[in-house]
């Protein structure tokens, strides 16, 4: 019994572990390019005046 | 926001490594740290790691042949065990362990792990030797070895547990007693 | 961190086409095909392929303990040979002497180092953690100090160390070529920690996989063929991850400028205030 428990553990904790550093990953892109007016392919053009305001 | 003092006049191409060494003072402080500690740990683990890892085990042929250097020192014995040698008494189980033709009485004071029950498992024991007699496949002995901690050493091979096995169960890896004066009794 | 208003135009854009994000129709392809793999991985290793003869299920967490651990050496080999590009990008001859690196090349470089060393840590763990469980079901214990566990968990820490390095905030050039020279010290150990169990007496098994063509093999059919697809999983996984791990990275870059950029300015204005 203790084998099933066991083997069970370690798919679910790799699964867990994979999928938190997943949505980490994510997360911190969503709220940079959000913050930075930015993406993968450089400035959202729509708001593109409005991403850098001074003050 | 992020306070910058010590406040002073910036001169334009100096000051972008200046603000930089500003924010970076407390954040270096904390991550220095962090790295010392990682450092202390790995250094921890190495001197840990390199007492035991260089020689992990000996072989049941080696602790014999080493036997009075070991005294009643503490070491850890690996061999195969001989299944048709296992008994169990109480909470003790004795045993055979071969490597090399040289075969080992073993007697082990805790429960063994499942895998103990696989006939021919090489395991590692961890005890001493004490001497008394005891007859083994190979003959008689002077000494046996108290054990009481065995972790399984289980081997690099896998098969499916339901394919046709050709032969018993029972019977030793290929070529282990090939070179063996002796026979081993089976099950 | 700039405190930034949230203008509707901005909501528009995102609701859109997601263009702040680090997906890409590349990486969405990509991301479907290793979630598919996954499930496919998990059929195959927990139902499909068989129990073994000596373990019985435990053998399991073999499809999950291995490839962890050949993900996690692709990916401080990739960190290796990143690092070493960036030393050469920014050689003193090559134009950069001091402060921000101007090679576009060299920050590429530096940003695959720092994501494929962050995937390596991480499938080490799940190597560590997987190995210990399987450990207690067929050693019959959780945690040994053999020559190989003992190697694993120093290249386990030698690597955390490394993405703190990189952590320390400096010109981008100094953190760049410092990190890039831990790195190529760091891979000394990974050999160590692959021919440990040749090497030494371990407690650990000898590697399964003969990779020589008409070598020894020590793994039947079904669960030979069960390991390899797990490898390949793990790695597209792994790419899936690496990919958006370096788009962020360029991100917390241009963040970083972007408010030095804004505390600077800030400077220059109390500056022409106070005058």
């Amino acid at each position: 019994m203790t084998h099933a428990a066991n083997v069970f553990s370690g798919y679910v904790l790799a699964a867990a572990a994979t999928a938190a550093y997943v949505g980490w990953v994510i997360r911190r892109g969503r709220t940079l390019g959000r913050d930075l007016g930015i993406g993968p392919r450089g400035p959202v053009p729509e708001a593109a005046d409005e991403s850098r305001p001074h003050d | 926001m992020t306070d910058l003092s010590p406040r002073h006049p910036l001169e334009a191409p100096d000051d972008r490594a200046a603000v930089r060494r500003q924010m970076g003072r407390r954040r270096k402080a904390v991550i220095g740290a962090f790295v010392l500690v990682l450092l202390i740990a790995g250094g921890a683990a190495t001197v840990a790691g390199l007492r035991n890892a260089t020689l992990f085990f000996r072989n049941a042929d080696e602790a014999i042949a080493e036997r009075v250097e070991l005294g009643e020192r503490r070491f850890r014995l690996q061999g195969r065990v001989v299944p048709a040698s296992v008994a169990v008494d109480g909470g003790v189980t004795t045993f055979e362990v071969i490597h090399d033709c040289a075969s080992v009485a073993v007697r082990h004071s805790v429960d063994p792990p499942d895998l103990f029950e696989s006939p021919w498992i090489p395991v590692v024991l961890e005890g001493r030797w004490v001497s008394g007699d005891v007859v083994t496949v190979a003959g008689r002995d002077t000494h046996f070895f108290s054990s009481d901690n065995m972790l399984v050493k289980h081997t690099n091979e896998y098969a499916a547990a339901n394919a046709d096995r050709i032969g018993d169960p029972d019977e030793p890896p290929e070529g282990f007693l090939d070179d063996c004066p002796f026979e081993v009794p089976r099950l | 961190m700039i405190e930034t208003p949230e203008p509707d135009l901005r909501k528009q854009a995102q609701r859109a086409g997601s263009l702040t994000m680090t997906g890409s129709v590349a990486t969405r392809v990509l991301g479907v095909v290793a979630l598919a793999a996954v499930g496919v991985m998990a059929l195959l290793a927990l139902w499909i392929s068989p129990a073994d003869a000596v373990q019985g299920d435990a053998v399991r967490l073999m499809y999950v303990h291995v490839p962890s651990i050949w993900v996690a050496y692709g990916g401080f080999v990739l960190t290796a040979f990143a690092s070493a590009r960036v030393l050469w990008r920014t050689r003193s001859g090559a134009g950069g002497t001091y402060g921000v690196i101007a090679d576009r090349q060299a920050r590429r470089w530096d940003r695959v180092a720092g994501a494929a060393a962050e995937l390596g840590v991480l499938f080490t763990a799940l190597t560590l953690v997987t190995g210990s469980l399987w450990g207690k079901v067929t050693w019959g214990t959780y945690w040994q100090w053999d020559a190989r566990l003992t190697t694993t968990v120093l290249l386990f820490v030698t690597y955390l160390g490394y993405l703190a390095l990189r952590r320390l905030p400096a010109e981008s050039r100094a953190r760049a070529r410092r990190s890039a020279v831990m790195a190529l010290i760091a891979v000394v150990n990974l050999p160590i920690v692959h021919y440990s169990v040749d090497w030494w007496r371990t407690l650990h098994q000898e590697a399964s996989l003969n990779l020589e063509p008409g070598g020894d093999r020590n793994i039947t059919g079904e669960m030979y063929w069960t390991l390899l697809y797990s490898w390949a999983t793990f790695t597209v996984v792994a790419l899936w991850i690496g990919i958006h791990r370096y788009r962020v990275l360029r991100l917390e870059e241009l963040a970083e400028e972007a408010s030095l950029e804004e505390l600077l300015a800030q400077r220059r204005d109390e500056q022409t205030a106070g005058r």
